[in-house]
Formats: structure tokens, sequence, C-alpha cells
């Protein structure tokens, strides 16, 4: 899952980035309010988390100008304005969420999960194929009767996989999906992914298709 | 506590009665003139109505009392040469007095008379003087007493007539009293008397300056309750990340993370706190003369090992051997050159250069920081003042306080600051000129 991170402050960028890269998201990281576009246009990302006082161009006109180019990815303001007319006119413009800084790091993921749960029209916390739960809240995973726990990036691979279980992912995607922009990933980064799961849950659950990529490997 | 009203019913109600006495006492003169030429007046009408041919003791009733009564009780005598041949009272016995007005002592009382001469009688009409000024007594009194029994009325009559009068000054005190922090509309002056104008004028005046200032004061609250979260934010988002942290090394790089924020947190406290302070000392102490060029010398000297520190060339250019006092406040002005020197250094690369130059012409002394670090956008210059304003891509942690702080105490000073580019082309230069006081050579 791949997070776009609009937020002027570098101490709180940073740790931020830190913090959710972590959780398993991917997360590219920008400063100035002007740059929010490009970068939605280019990379899909699941998520922005939008700071408002930004420079460059205010996150509320950001906003503003994503939804009326008809852009519909989950916003969720994170901002130190915290009057009622703030909120209002930040979830008018089409935020999804709104928090106010200073936060609870586990609060703000809640919230993530929240808002890609609801993109994906899901309910419960939990991304079920077949056989297979992922549960989105502890990074776990059942496969059976048997639980296993996933590193950061493993339970991205299956977050994105198990999502939309017919699709093909090419390596380029999944690894764009997996990595921010200044991330150094080594060549072959997916494939040890892929490996690790495979030895935890067992070489079907991944189906390579070779020269196209990668997909689920259980039948829904 | 002086009440206008209680002052001007105490003031117009004792002009009143001092006006009131001072008509009775001319009135008590008048009544006496009058009163004399109306008794005189009828003393003679009684002395031409007296036919001296008719009176006999036989046609009129003879009083036989030794004094005159009333003021009506009259004397009358008829004389035929030498011989009183008639007299109303016979034992009242004055003698035959000279033509005309007069007064007469009878057995110790005063007398006043007529004598009339028809043919060759002779009519005297007296009348008592006592009698007649008990006349005049009367009418005074029923003046006097009038007076006293209006006096409660009209002081009654001028309370109320005042308080109608300072209607409209209780209308405002009404409307002042209805002002505070939440309503400081001004006070509608279209139906306000022309006398309590410049009041409310004021009044109003001062309503504005003290809306103005809330706001002022209420957007920085705002302000810096907004600032203070953002290094909030980033400690309580480290701590959350130290619970999670797996080993020794990420705990580490979070605790220096969580340092950092916690000493930002600390800048902006000292930073708002220098801001108020300066705010409030610049009105408490007096103003001294300042040598700009022995503090910028000192601010130089005090800081210099930071610059070395980051292997930066700081020189400073200074009119050799003279002092250039402005109109100041020492501590105030070290405050702002010392900032100014400090962003320098902040700012300014590892090996960068930094000039600082005090110079002076007949009026003014202008001090100069300039540098070759990465300068300020030209459309960002006037903003940079603005309290809480940082630059783009800024990496340092100021507080956004620091230069908002400079421009707060050169203003003060009447001086005034403005940013142009720096060494070389790059970087920036600070810019201060303040009106000099006195140059000493």
């Amino acid at each position: 899952m791949k997070i776009l991170l609009a937020e002027d402050d570098a101490m709180i960028g940073e740790a931020l980035q830190k913090a959710l890269k972590k959780s398993g998201y991917s997360v590219d990281w920008i400063q100035d309010g002007s740059d929010v576009e490009l970068a939605v246009e280019t990379t899909e990302y699941a998520l922005v988390i939008l700071d408002l006082g930004l420079p460059g161009k205010d996150g509320v006109e950001v906003l503003k100008s994503l939804r009326a180019r008809e852009n519909d990815i989950s916003v969720l303001i994170l901002t130190a304005r915290d009057s009622i007319a703030d909120r209002v006119s930040g979830l008018d413009v089409g935020a999804d969420d709104y928090m106010v800084k200073p936060f609870a790091l586990e609060e703000l993921e809640a919230r993530i999960r929240l808002l890609l749960r609801r993109k994906a029209g899901q309910k419960i916390n939990e991304l079920k194929v077949g056989d297979l739960a992922l549960n989105l809240n502890t990074n776990e995973i059942t496969y059976g009767d048997k639980h296993y726990t996933l590193s950061a990036k493993e339970f991205g691979l299956m977050h994105l996989l198990m999502e939309q279980p017919k699709n093909i992912y090419s390596r380029a995607r999944l690894e764009e999906s997996l990595y921010g922009w200044n991330e150094e990933v080594e060549s072959n980064a997916v494939e040890v992914h892929i490996h690790q799961i495979r030895k935890k849950l067992g070489k079907n659950i991944i189906r390579n298709t070779r020269n196209v990529g990668y997909q689920i490997g259980i039948e829904t | 506590m002086i009440s206008i009203h209680k002052r001007l019913t105490f003031l117009i109600t004792g002009t009143l009665l001092l006006c009131l006495l001072l008509m009775a006492s001319m009135n008590f003169f008048y009544v006496h003139e009058e009163s004399s030429e109306l008794l005189d007046g009828e003393l003679r009408q009684l002395a031409i109505s007296v036919s001296p041919f008719m009176y006999s003791e036989d046609n009129y009733e003879v009083n036989n009392a030794a004094h005159l009564q009333e003021e009506s009780d009259f004397l009358i005598q008829v004389w035929k040469a030498d011989h009183l041949i008639y007299s109303s009272h016979p034992k009242i016995l004055i003698p035959l007095l000279d033509e005309g007005y007069g007064n007469v002592l009878w057995q110790g009382e005063d007398l006043r008379y007529y004598h009339r001469v028809y043919k060759d009688r002779v009519i005297q009409v007296a009348q008592s003087t006592e009698e007649r000024r008990d006349f005049e007594y009367d009418i005074f009194r029923n003046i006097m007493l009038t007076i006293v029994l209006m006096f409660p009325v009209i002081v009654m009559l001028v309370r109320v007539v005042i308080g109608h009068g300072l209607r409209p000054l209780r209308i405002l005190s009404r409307k002042v009293e209805e002002r505070d922090a939440q309503n400081l509309a001004p006070i509608d002056i279209n139906d306000a008397p022309k006398e309590v104008l410049p009041v409310i004028q004021s009044l109003n005046q001062l309503l504005k300056r003290l809306e103005n200032s809330l706001i002022l004061q209420r957007q920085f609250t705002a302000d810096a309750a907004h600032e203070l979260r953002t290094p909030l934010s980033a400690i309580k988002l480290n701590l959350d990340m130290l619970c999670r942290a797996e080993n020794e090394n990420e705990r580490k790089a979070i605790e220096s993370s969580l340092e950092d924020g916690v000493d930002r947190a600390i800048n902006l406290a000292q930073s708002l706190l220098l801001l108020a302070r300066h705010e409030t000392d610049a009105l408490s102490v007096d103003m001294e003369q300042v040598d700009m060029v022995a503090i910028t010398g000192q601010v130089i000297e005090n800081l210099k090992v930071l610059a070395g520190d980051k292997g930066q060339q700081v020189s400073y250019k200074k009119p050799e051997g003279k002092k250039v006092y402005i109109n100041a406040q020492h501590h105030n002005i070290s405050v702002m050159v010392e900032n100014l020197f400090q962003n320098s250094i902040l700012y300014t690369p590892a090996n960068g250069h930094i000039e600082v130059e005090v110079a002076v012409s007949k009026t003014n002394v202008v001090l100069l920081i300039a540098d070759d670090g990465p300068g300020i956008k030209p459309e960002e210059r006037s903003r940079v003042f603005d309290r809480f304003y940082r630059c783009q891509g800024t990496k340092q942690q100021g507080s956004g306080l620091g230069l908002s702080i400079i421009k707060n105490i050169v203003e003060y000073y009447q001086g005034t600051i403005v940013i142009e580019d720096g060494l070389g082309g790059k970087g920036s230069s600070f810019v201060v000129t303040f009106p000099v006081s006195t140059v000493i050579p």
C-alpha cells in the first residue's frame, strides 16, 4: 500500500514516514503543496495524508483542484488547524477524514486502515481469499487454521495481491507500491519477499506467470 | 464620587434661593415706598373729604382712647385759628403743626399727620406710624411665606428637570456598560447631544484601539497555539514510535529526534517569552544612548566561536575610532544584533562568509549583515518578518519568530529593516537603519 505524505515540517514528516513504513506502508513524502497533484497523477497511491498549512499551495486548495479533476483518491487531512470551521471546510471540499495534531500514532493508523477498507468496500478489518485471511490490524495471516506473522513488506505485498485476487501484478508494479521514491531497492527485492512468504505459507500461495507477473495462488 | 445631578441641583437651587432673597429684599424696599405713598394718599384723601364746617361733638361719636389703635384708626382734628374746635380723639392732644405731611411724637408714639388749610379752618389727620409699618410687614410677610412654601417645590422641580436633562448621559453610560471584550462595537453618535459628542468620539477611538489590540492578541495566541502543536506532534509521534522500537539502534535514533523536538518546543517557548517581554519591557525602561559600533563588536566577539565551529569567515567593518549613538535600549538592541548574526551563522553553510558592517551618514546609522548562504527568494523577503513564517524547504528548526522579534525591536526605535542580495550575488543581507542621535569622532 502506497501512501503520499504531504507535510512541510521536517521533523513530523521524517518521523511519520518512518513510522508508517514500519507498519508496512510505503510512503512518499513531499513538503511543497504544489507537488501533490503531480505526484498523485504519476504514481498510484492508496491514500494521501495532507497537511493544510503547506508552502507552495495550501492543502485545501490542493484538495479542491484534485476533486475538480474528479480524482477520488482517499485523502486524510492531518493538521494543526482545529477550529470547527476548518474541519467543516476540509471535509466539505472532499477530505475523507480529518485529524488534528498532535495525534496518537495508533489512531492515525486505525483511520488509515479504515479509509483503505472503505475504499475496498469492506466493513471488517480482514481480507479473505479462500482459506487465506489477512488481519489488517495485526499484520497476521491465517491459512487454514495456522497463524503466521508477516513482516511489513510481506504484509504490504499480500494486502495488494489479496485485495484484487484476479489481478496479475508485474514485478515493477509491486516494487512501486512497496517502496517509496527515494528508497534504495535491491533489484531482486520483490522476489526475496515472495520467497519469504512462500517459505511461511507454502509454495502455491503465490502464482508466478512468467514475463507477466504475480497473482494470489488460491482459488476464490 | 461627584454626581453631576446632585451638583447641578445644589448649584441651581442655591442660585435660585439667592435670587429669591435678593428679590425679597428689593420687594421690601418697594413695598415700604409704595405703601407709604398709598397710606399718605389715604391720609390726604381723608383730610380732603372732611368738611371742617360739619364737625361738632354732637354729630360724631368721640373716641376716648389715648392711643390710635389700628391702621384705620385716624385722629381727625379741626382747628379754627388757634382753637381746636373738633377732635375725634379728645385725649390725643397734638398741637397745631406745619402744613403738609409730617411726623409728630405723642407720648412716645410716632404719628404720621397731614395738615390741610381750608378757608379759616385747619384740618389735621394723623395715623400711628407703627400701625402703618405693620401694614407693610403684612404684605412683606406674605411674599416671604410664598417663597418659603415654594422653595421645596422649586427644589423638586429642579431635580426632575435636571434628571431629564441628564438622560443622554445616562443612556451613554448604559451603552458604555454594555461594552466588553465580546462587544466593542462603536457607540452610535447619531442621537447623541453635541456636548457629549467629543466624549463618545474619544470613547469610540479607544474602543477601536482596544478591539485592534484584542484582535492582534487573539491572532497571536491562535498562532502560538498552532505553532506549539507542531513540535508537540513531533514529540508525541516519536514517543509512540519509541514504544515500538525493536532494537537499541532504532531506540537511539528515536531518542535523538525526541530531543530535537523538545529542544524545538523549548526554543519556541523562549522566543514567545522574549516577544512578550520585549513588548512590556520596552514600555517600562527609559531610553538610553546606545553605541552601535561597540554593541556590534561585542556581539561578534561573543558569537565568533559559533562561526569558527562551522569554519565560517567573519569580517567586521566599522567607522574606525568613532562612537555612533542611537536613542534606544541597550538590552533590546543587543538581542536584535545577536539574533541577526546568529541567523546568519545558522543558515550560512560551513566555510561560508559573513560580513558585518556599521556605516554612518549625517542622519542615519546602517548595520549590514551579509552572507553567502542560500539566501531568501525576493518574493519571500517581506513575508519572513511575519510571525511564525518559515521559508519553504528550510531545514533549520527555527520558531519562525526570530525575525518578527527583530523587526519589532527595530521599528520600536524608529528604525527600518530590509533584506537585499548577499555576498557575490548569493545569500542575503539584512540592512538595519536607525536615525543617529550623536556621533563622537
